[in-house]
């Protein structure tokens, strides 16, 4: 571990100022949110910025909220506030399962949502944002900007505002899991998230996201949705259907997992989530009627 | 710079670098109970309790405590009068080499605070900012259990 480089440090207290600060810097200040990141990154010597925009004094950008249609959450907002927030309901299972797949409750409080899709790659937020048709709203001095999870490409002058997602509604299922080397605390191996949403026991619509579709790119098994969609589904129209779709995918290897290893993983969790949201879909509506 | 904030409940003013952790200044300010162990977020030797949060100190910038309200393990004991946690943490021998001591310490505190009705399944799944390089685990997690219990009380 390297010492932390030197740099300067501003204090805006609000979007507004962050946003001009960026623009005057023309791309060499670093924004500073809850630092879980940038300071393992600094500490290792990969990151010398020199100067640095501490978000901390930005409360404007931590919330979460729900129009009826929209869920809108703050980018600074802590991971912890967004899992545990009253306003997010249980059928949105994958973010409130973040409270056991993301980090430990110190990492939660610090790490935020904007950050998390700052970082980009294997990310939890982008991953799940992606199965829920979200988008990131982005800001500079120019203007604002949407961008999906998947392609933020923050550049030197923007900052993150907002993510926000559809309400999939009453009949509709999203679910999450990681699977990690160690009990919790990890990095991934396999993330994976599934969004269902069902009219009349028929498939309406359907989202499969993990974390290496291609390489070490985040993406969705668009011919596993295209061929369930519209489908009723059961234990072995799913596990057939996985079985032709998630093996087309090649998850690159690292130390972590080989890629043999990570498309195994893969099936198994696709169809876990599958079988999962399909139950809690079908208890919820047999609570209806 | 000059930052002003709540430590241990007094207030404080530091003069700080840009580049400074929270866990740098608390050491300027002769609170060691604070250990710095992997550096990165893992390990929870430097976990503080900042505004009611659990947070790890090493990753936080000294300037983003500004206005806030700080807590150490010295702001638990009073004088030679230990915390219930650490009397808990004694009563079952939960310490070896203590390292990660102080950081377990602020985490039973937090989850005292915060989560009062805890079953052992939640205080295990809070107690993984922790890392004990000793593998005192049992008895760390059976200590906070007994706290937590009797707080109840």
């Amino acid at each position: 571990m390297k010492a932390v480089p030197s740099f300067e440090v501003l204090t805006p207290s609000s979007a507004k100022e962050v946003v001009s600060i960026l623009a005057e810097e023309e791309g060499r200040a670093t924004l500073y949110a809850g630092g879980t990141d940038l300071m393992p990154m600094m500490k290792r010597g990969k990151l010398s910025p020199r100067k640095v925009v501490d978000l901390s004094g930005v409360p404007e950008l931590s919330y979460v909220r729900f129009d009826g249609f929209f869920f809108r959450v703050g980018a600074l907002t802590p991971i912890q506030d967004l899992a545990a927030s009253p306003l997010i309901p249980s059928r949105l299972y994958s973010i409130r399962s973040l409270t056991d797949y993301f980090g430990s409750e110190a990492t939660r409080h610090m790490a935020t949502v904007g950050g998390n899709l700052a970082s980009g790659g294997e990310r939890d937020i982008p991953l799940i944002l992606n199965s829920l048709d979200g988008e990131v709203k982005i800001g500079s001095a120019a203007g604002e900007r949407t961008a999906k999870p998947s392609e933020v490409n923050l550049k030197g002058d923007e900052l993150i505002l907002e993510a926000f997602f559809p309400d999939w509604g009453e009949h509709s299922y999203s679910w999450f899991s990681k699977f990690e080397k160690r009990a919790s605390n990890g990095i991934g191996v396999v993330t994976a998230a599934v969004s269902l949403k069902m009219e009349d026991n028929y498939v309406e619509k359907l989202r499969v996201v993990l974390n290496r579709v291609e390489g070490r790119t985040m993406g969705r098994v668009v011919g596993l949705e295209e061929e369930l969609t519209g489908s009723r589904l059961s234990a072995s129209t799913i596990r057939d259907a996985v079985e032709n779709h998630v093996s087309r995918i090649r998850p690159s290897t690292d130390f972590r997992a080989s890629s043999d290893f990570r498309k195994h993983v893969s099936k198994v969790l696709v169809r876990r989530g599958l079988e999962y949201c399909r139950k809690a879909v079908e208890e919820r509506s047999m609570h209806d009627g | 710079m000059m930052v002003e904030f709540t430590l241990n409940g007094r207030k404080v003013a530091a003069e700080i670098a840009g580049k400074d952790r929270l866990l740098d200044l608390l050491w300027r300010l002769g609170v060691k109970s604070v250990k710095e162990g992997c550096s990165t977020g893992d390990c929870g030797s430097c976990n503080v309790i900042v505004d009611n949060r659990l947070v790890n100190s090493c990753m936080m910038l000294a300037v983003q405590v500004r206005g806030r309200k700080v807590l150490t393990t010295e702001g638990l004991s009073r004088d030679e009068e230990l915390h219930p946690i650490q009397e808990a943490l004694l009563e079952y021998t939960a310490s070896q080499c203590g390292y990660c001591i102080p950081g377990i310490v602020m985490t039973a505190k937090y989850i005292m605070d915060n989560y009062p009705e805890a079953s052992e399944e939640t205080i295990r799944r809070i107690l993984i900012s922790n890392i004990c390089r000793c593998g005192g685990y049992t008895r760390i997690v059976e200590a906070v259990k007994s706290v937590v219990q009797a707080s109840r009380l």
